[in-house]
């Protein structure tokens, strides 16, 4: 429950100001209806457990988190996406720590307080997915179900798409979580750090977009 | 396997390759003596990478040297018919005060190719650096696109112990469409530059590639889109620093 609960879109860590390039593919017209938003969560799906979702799993499992928090600071090469990680990791921990029995959250915290971490959402979520004793693989399952429903809300909004045609992509996609996660569980550290120059380079390009309704 | 180590060095206001071992078919051509910097090309002295091949490249450019090293034409790498594939591991070290470009050959992954691929990169905070990484989908020319089996290249720059950048590419056409979304986007080429000690870049206009920049976590890195390895290495030779001054 508690995974349930701090994973939800509408936990207050500020996820709904960061679309995270969305809004870059929304405008060049490149995601523009549910066939084009299902390619996206496609690739989206594709790279994450050697992104996002492999950080929080060798979180989850025990990993060294100032490693991580490494890792995930130089993989983030464009600022909107590694600011946008760090704001919502500091948001993350100090929502949740008061809320839950959390040390090793907790002790990241303290790592990125002194300065020797940055602060990244996927090695927090990883983290406190550890602290819950849940299942591995179903609370990577909860976090990457959170990634997907936040881009495809952005898109929905962005677009503007059909509730239907938004849902419809996330439930084509959805299908594919139990496998990511399972892959996500078995990266090698150096597996580590994909994140696709196409999203990238779209990631970048929001920086100078001429109208922005979200942070990245 | 084949290695190359290359040192080189400032002597009295000039860099000298000082050290310089190679194994076939793995060379390097006579060092040009540019008026600001010194430039090594890496040459091979055959058509390509095969299955099973193993390049073990060392560059270390040492305090005060300003150095660039590029690679002759393009890295072929052949099918690897059912076997491992082809691997290169470099490994670079700039120091302080110096400078070293890094222009790598423009590779281009072969039907039924598989690769892997990882460079170590370690600067010293006063050092400058420019990388610049062009890969193609397949032979274009020949009408082949994203057949190549695997292609992993992994790039970490640290600056002293930090690690501040991280490329790692991962092409496998068979787990998802590398073509579209998120990937090549129906471009044929994509280049990675990485700059780091190199000041204020503004970034030419241009109508043959997606180009956008931004402030990595130290340095700044540069994503292309294009449908040409020539138009891409134009681009990124254009605001190379060692052609700004």
């Amino acid at each position: 429950m508690p995974l349930l609960q701090v994973f939800d879109p509408l936990f207050p860590v500020g996820a709904y100001t960061l679309s995270n390039g969305m809004e870059t593919y929304t405008q060049k017209g490149i995601v523009r209806d549910r066939g084009s938003l299902s390619d996206y969560l496609a690739s989206f799906l594709a790279v994450l457990p050697y992104g996002d979702l492999g950080l929080a799993a060798h979180a989850a499992l025990g990993g060294d988190a100032a490693a991580l928090d490494a890792v995930c600071n130089a993989m983030k090469a464009p600022k909107e996406l590694r600011d946008g990680s760090a704001h919502l990791a500091s948001r993350f921990i100090k929502a949740v720590t008061p809320l839950f029995s959390c040390p090793e959250l907790a002790a990241y915290g303290e790592l990125v307080r002194a300065g020797d971490c940055r602060g990244h959402y996927s090695v927090a979520a990883g983290l406190f997915i550890r602290d819950t004793g849940a299942d591995t693989a179903r609370g990577l399952e909860i976090y990457c179900y959170s990634l997907l429903a936040a881009a495809v809300n952005h898109a929905a909004k962005l677009v503007p798409l059909r509730q239907g045609d938004a849902q419809g992509a996330l439930a084509d996609a959805a299908v594919r979580i139990s496998g990511a996660a399972a892959l996500a569980l078995h990266t090698e550290i150096d597996e580590l750090g994909v994140s696709g120059a196409g999203f990238e380079l779209r990631a970048m390009q929001h920086e100078s977009l001429y109208t922005r309704l979200y942070a990245s | 396997m084949s290695e190359l180590y290359l040192k080189m060095e400032n002597h009295a206001g000039r860099t000298v390759v000082s050290d310089c071992r190679f194994t076939a078919p793995l060379k390097v051509a006579k060092p040009f003596y540019r008026d600001d910097h010194t430039e090594v090309m890496i040459m091979q002295a055959s058509a390509g990478l095969l299955s099973g091949d193993e390049y073990n490249i060392t560059i270390d450019v040492a305090e005060g040297a300003e150095a660039a090293v590029t690679g002759q034409s393009y890295a072929k790498l052949f099918h690897a018919n059912g076997g491992a594939g082809a691997r290169q591991r470099v490994r670079i070290d700039v120091g302080d005060g110096a400078s070293l470009c890094w222009f790598p050959s423009p590779v281009i992954p072969f039907a039924g190719s598989r690769y892997k691929s990882q460079s170590d990169i370690y600067l010293h905070e006063n050092a400058r650096f420019f990388l610049c990484d062009i890969l193609a989908c397949g032979r274009v020319g020949k009408g082949e696109r994203f057949a190549f089996e695997s292609f992993r290249s992994r790039t970490a720059v640290h600056v002293g112990t930090k690690l501040v950048f991280l490329d790692n590419t991962r092409l496998i056409p068979n787990e998802c469409d590398t073509s579209g979304t998120g990937f090549f986007e129906g471009h044929t080429h994509i280049g990675l530059l990485y700059l780091y000690g190199c000041g204020d870049i503004k970034l030419p206009e241009t109508a043959a590639a997606e180009v956008s920049m931004s402030d990595s976590a130290a340095g700044k890195c540069v994503r292309l889109l294009a449908d040409s390895a020539q138009v891409l290495a134009d681009y990124a030779r254009a605001i190379a620093p060692q052609n700004r001054r």
